[in-house]
């Protein structure tokens, strides 16, 4: 399992090596990239399967021994999670660290979301060309925006495109021309100045038709420190899995280990691939591939957090309740 | 006038049943059917019945791990559900699963702490009783390397960590060797002196015989039968006396003697030393 995990990593990296973003903390990236997932696929397992079957144990063998002291099962239960929590942190700071000293010392700062872009398209009259009205961005921050491609191979496998980025008032721009061959958004620096802000999207010979689905756009800011992309990763993923494992501790003592560990695994999957605050971990991952720093946790987030957990812990004191009137 | 001091109980059980629910259809299989019994503080009780008779699951009503189907149950003036209660109770369990990857002192200090002892006095006492038990060299083994002896010795010194007033012993000295069985005798005699209340299950006539105030007999889940142990197992004016230095020859000589002066013997056979005997350095070499 766990050199499948290493095995899917590596061809993952080497299926992302390929970027059109900036390449230096790309490298950076990959390398982070790597480390994290080869770490949270070894060691998530393990931990969520761990804390199963240690709950159940609770309920089972070790009734006898445990139960019949005085410390109540709210005690045995949260202090049990808080064990398992410092384990976690423990696990992921370690990975953190693997990541930083793997990636080396990357010489250009990572970015940072700094919010959603507003892009209208206005009509062009040269062809080939899209022009989008750009609102300028709420955050004084923000150095770059970046807009999410397709590509459909009619012509060839990729495209060639040029990219003008002006204010609308003072003229100032800057101008990139891009090779887009993968589906990683492309990006382009804010011109200096002030006010409203118009991109032109050339296209420049034949290739691939390339799509902007323009509502994606967003706004990128550099972000404190060079650590920012393992630090806040290291935290997201920290309550995300303390938040797991206290439904792990939970799902022990209502059903049998391998049903319980099958059911949060699955659900660590759906939320990989789903929404919401302590979801889209892909998203994250992808965040550090990029050489970039994913948002610290928002008081939404640490919200959720702290109720599915106390609902975690709850419903494994009433598992074990339940347990000794069977 | 004088008023009638109410006897203080350590235990009252009053048609405690309990029932689980088994099999995919969630069949009801009854563990206990109505267990009646008053316990005065400080006594000691003898448990004994055959497998499956309900003694255990009596027991872990009374540790408060689980709780009775219908019935009342009172443990040391309470409700076992309350954390003082249960701080009162010390039980060692019938199979002792206790964590295999701790040391013996770093189990007795999990469990110490989960009785809400403080961390010196659960040492010093866990010393104590694990040089009691004999396993001082072994404080730091890990308890999935003991030998069920072992472990019975540990269940032992788990039990008695907190100072309880109330002792469940299910069946102590299952795989204890004749200086366990020796340790116990020891500690029973101590809590008794203290007037901690102790109940006993066992399946060995021998271990009820000699401490045991009474003896319940638990059959089918019902206690059938309480009462002095020398009136249920029919001690009185029953004698088993080793004899050492007889030639075989002369016994039939004896066992005549004893028919003359209206004595039945039931069983004379050859035995020899007692196990113990042979564990002591040099004793057997000397006789």
């Amino acid at each position: 399992m766990s050199a499948l995990a290493i095995a899917w990593t590596l061809w993952g990296d080497a299926a992302s090596a390929e970027s059109a973003l900036h390449p230096w903390s790309q490298a950076a990236g990959v390398e982070r990239y790597r480390i994290w997932v080869t770490g949270l696929l070894v060691g998530a397992p393990l931990l969520i399967e761990r804390s199963v079957s240690f709950s159940h144990r609770l309920l089972s063998t070790d009734s006898s021994w445990c139960m019949s002291r005085a410390a109540s099962r709210l005690t045995i239960v949260s202090s049990s999670w808080l064990g398992a929590a410092l384990a976690v942190f423990a696990w992921i700071l370690l990975i953190a660290t693997a990541a930083e000293f793997g990636a080396g010392g990357a010489e250009e700062e990572p970015l940072q979301p700094a919010g959603p872009a507003l892009l209208s398209s206005s009509p062009s009259d040269q062809e080939g060309v899209v022009t989008f009205e750009v609102q300028a961005p709420r955050e004084s921050a923000a150095t770059a925006l970046r807009l999410p491609v397709g590509l459909i191979a009619t012509g060839g496998p990729s495209a060639k495109l040029k990219m003008r980025f002006s204010r609308v008032l003072s003229g100032e721009f800057t101008e990139e021309e891009l090779l887009v061959a993968t589906k990683r958004p492309i990006q382009v620096q804010i011109p200096a100045g002030e006010g409203a802000l118009r991109l032109e999207l050339e296209r420049l010979g034949e290739g691939a038709l390339v799509i902007v689905p323009a509502e994606r756009a967003e706004w990128w800011r550099p972000a404190e420190g060079r650590l920012k992309p393992s630090l806040n990763l290291a935290l997201l993923f920290s309550m995300i899995a303390i938040t797991l494992l206290a439904w792990a501790l939970c799902l022990g003592t209502w059903m049998r280990p391998a049903a319980g560990t099958g059911l949060l695994l699955a659900a660590a999957v759906a939320l990989c691939f789903g929404g919401g605050e302590l979801g889209e971990w892909g998203k994250l991952l992808e965040y550090v591939a990029n050489g970039d720093a994913p948002a610290a946790p928002s008081l939404q987030a640490y919200g959720i957090a702290l109720a599915a957990i106390s609902l975690g812990v709850a419903l494994a004191c009433a598992g074990l309740n339940r347990g000794a009137r069977k | 006038m004088t008023e009638l001091k109410k006897p203080d109980f350590a235990i009252r059980s009053s048609q405690v049943a309990k029932s689980y629910r088994v099999g995919l259809g969630l069949r009801r299989r009854e563990a206990l059917r109505s267990v009646d019994i008053e316990i005065t503080r400080g006594e000691l009780i003898g448990l004994a019945g055959p497998n499956g008779s309900g003694k255990s699951t009596w027991m872990r009503l009374l540790a408060g791990i689980e709780t009775q189907s219908s019935g009342s149950l009172e443990v040391l003036g309470g409700s076992t559900a309350v954390a003082k209660i249960r701080r009162e109770i010390g039980f060692l369990p019938e199979d002792a699963p206790f964590p295999p990857e701790l040391g013996a002192r770093a189990c007795l200090d999990l469990l110490g702490s989960l009785s809400g002892l403080n961390r010196e006095l659960t040492r010093t006492r866990g010393d104590a009783l694990l040089a009691r038990v004999g396993l001082t060299k072994e404080a730091t083994t890990s308890l999935g390397k003991f030998s069920r002896g072992m472990l019975r010795r540990f269940g032992l010194a788990q039990a008695w960590l907190h100072s309880p007033k109330l002792i469940l012993l299910d069946e102590p000295t299952a795989g204890l060797d004749a200086e366990g069985h020796e340790v116990l005798r020891e500690l029973l005699k101590e809590a008794r002196e203290e007037g901690t209340t102790v109940i006993l299950s066992s399946h060995l006539p021998g271990d009820f015989g000699a401490g045991c105030d009474r003896l319940a007999v638990m059959v089918g889940g019902e206690l059938v039968q309480v009462g002095p142990p020398a009136e249920l197992l029919g001690l009185a004016g029953c004698w088993n006396i080793n004899v050492h230095g007889l030639e075989a020859g002369r016994i039939k000589e004896l066992e005549a003697w004893l028919q003359s002066a209206g004595v039945t013997t039931s069983s004379i056979q050859a035995t020899g030393r007692e196990l113990s005997d042979l564990y002591r350095p040099g004793s057997a070499a000397s006789q």
